[in-house]
């Protein structure tokens, strides 16, 4: 069987593995560095925007990808979370992080309120369940702004709250160092929840996660509690998406009641399509994609007056990203990140640490081992 | 005392009564064969011991205790696996993981612990260890870290039998494990039945249509039909039982 493509076999946690790490690292860096040398608050503002989105696809990841649950309905944590962001420094003086524990405590048990419907229900109906409360949420945050907010102030949605460095950054309350702040908590909060996510999937939880996604009655046969696991999941995600809408909140200082809608579900699911669901890094690398494909076709597309009639004008660009995202999925249904892994095994492979062979039997039974049991089998399919 | 002890158990879908009043019983260490025509009850038996299907009367008591009162997922911990008739595997995952799943009530690390890494690693390394020594001694140990899907059928049958066994259960309950397997292959798992039994000390209840195979390896037969127990004892008496005959005739066993 050789064959002069095979791919070279890299050991997991071998030395190729950890230089091949290192690499990555590196470049990580150079492209974190090259994000914030030099840069104005606007561009600051995209990366920190295209980070929240990372988080909501990684909340949604865990939810969806991992384990089997559609939510059209997230974009109604990361409103809860936004909103109590914003009215908790307006109003309360908060401190913005104590805000931010307390809103994802809050949309974790918000989360575990609408997951339990999810025990009942699969597929399609949970979707229409979680799309009708990302639907009923303009008018409720409509209706908070109203009550809480104008009748008090008077203004129309909630402003004027900002998140500033506080003094042991050294930064100063200006519009460049706020960004700069912004910027690495973003960061600091997107590298917290890939940690999360990815120490779930690769655990005990994690397993049981996609053994619920993969066969429900075999994973209730073997221990897996159904319902904790599932409803527990959808508040994990949902405090996860939380803190996606602090974030955005934030950045952009105001939200009202059209900030969070089916829309912002809507790409924070694309964006994990994008990227590839059920991936560890899938969300990540989806959401930049996406965040800047949106912002380059944004910029782009009034210059695109060639097309017949409206289409010329600006909302091209959410179609043309939307038949584009689409488009992309067809060719490679496992996002970028699944592209990327097909193409990459072509040239190398990282094999984890093979098991070792059988080991000694009990001398009393001479003739178990059944060696004519067709091991040799799945070698036809590679 | 009985391993376990099936009393009067009756389970109705709509009109159907798939068991009307089944009992038998299994003794420590056994390996029981249950057999009987194409719905008879055997899977139905086999969904209500692992607390998938509610029987509407009767009792199931394992080791002395109630398992109806047990719920499912607690069925594992108990000391109860199976494998099913129709494969149910978790496709996307590697082989190596889903007998890890098996061995899901061996562990304890919850959404906290497994977030913060909290003291799981002895644990991890535990359910893992014993999992590759599993699919070592199903000769399963090359494909470890391959996706369950798209392997062939006896491939993954053996799978689900590792699976079954992470979890140390004390009884063993095998839905058709012969099924879609070649003779020669059926042979050789009744042998490995056998060793299994005495390698892992399990007590096994198995129902298969490969009567050779069901005759072969048994110390006890269980026959039914119309989900009731018509004959019950040693292999010879139930293959020679008038009712059972009369249950088969016609039927190309
Ligand atoms: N979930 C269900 N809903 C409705 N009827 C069911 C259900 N499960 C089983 N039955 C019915 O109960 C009866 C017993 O079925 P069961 O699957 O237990 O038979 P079996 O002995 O396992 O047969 P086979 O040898 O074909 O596997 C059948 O008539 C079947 O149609
Ligand atoms: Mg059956």
């Amino acid at each position: 069987m050789t064959s002069t493509l095979r791919a070279r076999q890299i050991r997991y946690g071998g030395s190729l593995h950890w230089i091949l790490r290192a690499i990555v690292a590196a470049v990580l860096v150079v492209l974190v560095w090259r994000m914030v040398s030099g840069a104005v608050p606007s561009s600051l503002g995209k990366y920190t925007e295209a980070m929240a989105l990372a988080i909501a696809a990684l909340s949604l990841n865990l939810l969806f990808g991992f384990n089997g649950q559609i939510s059209i309905g997230h974009s109604t944590f990361a409103g809860i979370s936004a909103f109590f962001l914003g009215y908790s420094i307006r109003f309360w003086d908060n401190i913005a992080f104590v805000s931010l524990v307390e809103a994802c405590v809050l949309c974790f048990l918000v989360g575990v309120v609408i997951g339990l419907p999810a025990l009942r229900l699969k597929g399609p109906y949970l979707a229409l369940v979680t799309l009708a409360i990302a639907y009923v949420w303009p008018t409720v945050a409509r209706q908070f702004i109203e009550r809480k907010v104008t009748a008090v102030t008077g203004e129309s949605a909630l402003t004027k709250f900002l998140v500033r460095p506080p003094s042991w950054t050294g930064l100063k309350n200006t519009r460049q160092d706020r960004a700069l702040y912004l910027f690495w908590v973003a960061l600091a909060l997107m590298v917290l929840c890939y940690v999360v996510v990815r120490n779930l999937r690769t655990s005990r939880v994690g397993r049981s996660l996609v053994a619920v996604r993969d066969n429900e009655t075999a994973a209730a046969v073997m221990g897996v509690n159904l319902a904790r696991t599932k409803v527990l999941t959808f508040g994990v995600s949902a405090a996860m998406a939380g803190v996606s809408g602090w974030l955005i909140a934030a950045e952009i200082g105001t939200v009202d009641e059209n900030s969070f809608t089916i829309l912002t579900s809507i790409k924070y699911i694309l964006a994990l399509i994008l990227g590839g669901a059920a991936t560890l890094t899938g969300p990540i690398v989806g959401a930049f994609a996406y965040f800047f494909a949106d912002d380059y076709l944004k910029r782009h597309a009034p210059h695109w007056n060639w097309l017949p009639g409206k289409f010329g004008d600006g909302p091209i660009a959410s179609f043309l990203l939307g038949v584009l995202v689409i488009g992309f999925v067809f060719i490679a249904p496992q996002g970028i990140v699944g592209l990327c892994r097909r193409i990459g095994r072509n040239i190398a492979t990282v094999v984890p640490e093979p098991i070792r062979g059988p080991t000694h039997e009990p001398a009393n039974e001479p003739n178990n081992l059944p060696n004519n049991l067709p091991n040799n089998l799945g070698e036809s399919t590679s | 005392m009985s391993l376990l002890d099936v009393q009067n158990v009756s389970v109705r879908f709509g009109g159907i009564v798939a068991l009307d009043g089944l009992s038998f019983t299994i003794e420590a260490g056994q390996i029981c064969g249950l057999i009987g025509p194409n719905g008879a009850g055997k899977t139905t038996l086999f969904n209500v011991v692992s607390r998938i299907y509610q029987p509407f009367e009767g009792r199931v008591l394992f080791k002395g205790e109630d398992l109806l009162a047990v719920p499912a997922h607690a069925i594992a911990g108990h000391g109860v696996a199976r494998t099913f008739q129709n494969l149910a595997l978790f496709p996307t995952m590697t082989l190596l993981e889903n007998v890890m799943v098996g061995a899901h009530c061996q562990g304890s690390a919850g959404f906290v612990r497994s977030t913060l890494r909290l003291k799981t690693r002895r644990e991890e390394r535990r359910i893992r260890g014993e999992a590759g020594a599993l699919l070592a001694r199903l000769d399963l140990a090359d494909l470890a870290h391959r996706p369950a899907a798209g392997l062939p059928f006896g491939t993954l049958k053996r799978l689900e039998l590792a699976r079954a066994l992470a979890s140390k259960p004390d009884l063993l309950v095998m839905d058709e494990p012969a099924s879609g397997l070649t003779h020669g292959e059926v042979d050789e798992l009744g042998q490995l039945i056998k060793s299994i039994r005495s390698e892992f000390g399990l007590t096994v209840l198995l129902v298969e249509h490969h009567m050779a195979m069901v005759m072969g390896i048994s110390d006890k037969v269980v026959a039914m039909e119309f989900g009731r127990t018509i004959a019950e004892g040693l292999p010879a008496e139930v293959q020679n039982d008038p009712h059972v005959i009369a249950a088969y005739l016609g039927s190309d066993v």
